[in-house]
């Protein structure tokens, strides 16, 4: 058996097959697991039993690393949490184009990330943007 | 009308009473990946907040260490710790680890989602029933 026959019978991990999408699955949830401990920590327990303030965020938000970090975490977590919706869209309706689906999803989701980094544009310059 | 019986006899992999562990974990898995969808929207109208001042901002995070508030926490950080413990497992078997003892699998990711949800109440459930606990 030459390569080329190989490739039949262990399908390669393409996203035609779904295995890429698998694949960014998995990786996408270690990703949100490791950002989502340290949104935890640095957020409810470096000033425990004190309420989140205005002036807390906007002084966290100076360090560029966090405003970073936030947005991949709204990215990654987006991205996990849309694919899961596709999951369970195809395993309960028939989907004729599964394309349209996942394109339409997208969408939704670049929509949502750029809401997020509208709603965090108060916080990271330090005052509301429409304020007098 | 189609009685029950014929139902379940018709469909015996979907109906639910005759769903095993492993059924029900799938079923918990997707309602908790949901449920963390709506958080995750209702977090984002919590940043929102910010459009509209200091104020207003500040009086809404002010809530945070109330009882509902923290209540409300205990019930999202059991969904999170479900959702990420099984989550764990299904990586675990996906890399060929314990698949043929998936039971004592399952039972030893959420013993650790226990022990973690533990820790965690130790420092909300003050908030909730309004003393320390101990």
């Amino acid at each position: 058996m030459n390569g080329k026959d190989l490739n039949r019978v262990v399908p390669r991990p393409t996203s035609r097959q779904g295995m890429l999408g698998w694949l960014l699955q998995r990786l996408s949830a270690t990703i949100i697991f490791a950002i989502g401990v340290t949104h935890i920590v640095v957020i409810h327990y470096t000033t425990p039993g004190e309420p989140i303030t205005f002036a807390e965020s906007i002084q966290r938000l100076e360090n560029p690393l966090f405003v970073v970090l936030w947005l991949l975490l709204l990215g990654v977590a987006l991205y996990h949490v849309l694919y899961g919706v596709r999951n369970i869209i195809v395993d309960f309706v028939t989907v004729a184009n599964k394309r349209t689906l996942t394109q339409a999803l997208f969408g939704i989701g670049i929509v949502i990330f750029g809401a997020g980094v509208f709603f965090l544009v108060p916080l990271v310059i330090g005052k509301p943007l429409f304020s007098n | 009308m189609i009685k029950a019986e014929k139902l379940r006899a018709r469909y015996p992999d979907t109906w639910p009473t005759n769903y095993k562990l492993g059924m029900w974990i799938w079923v918990f898995h997707r309602v908790t990946g949901l449920f963390i969808l709506g958080y995750l929207l209702f977090h984002l109208i919590e940043v929102m907040l910010s459009h509209f001042g200091p104020d207003i901002f500040d009086k809404f995070f002010g809530w945070g260490y109330t009882w509902w508030m923290q209540s409300l926490d205990l019930l999202l950080m059991a969904v999170l710790l479900f959702h990420s413990m099984n989550g764990l497992r299904v990586i675990l078997f996906d890399l060929g680890i314990g698949i043929r003892k998936h039971k004592i699998v399952f039972a030893s990711v959420m013993l650790l989602g226990l022990a973690t949800y533990c820790f965690l109440a130790n420092d909300i459930l003050p908030y909730v029933i309004g003393r320390e606990l101990f």
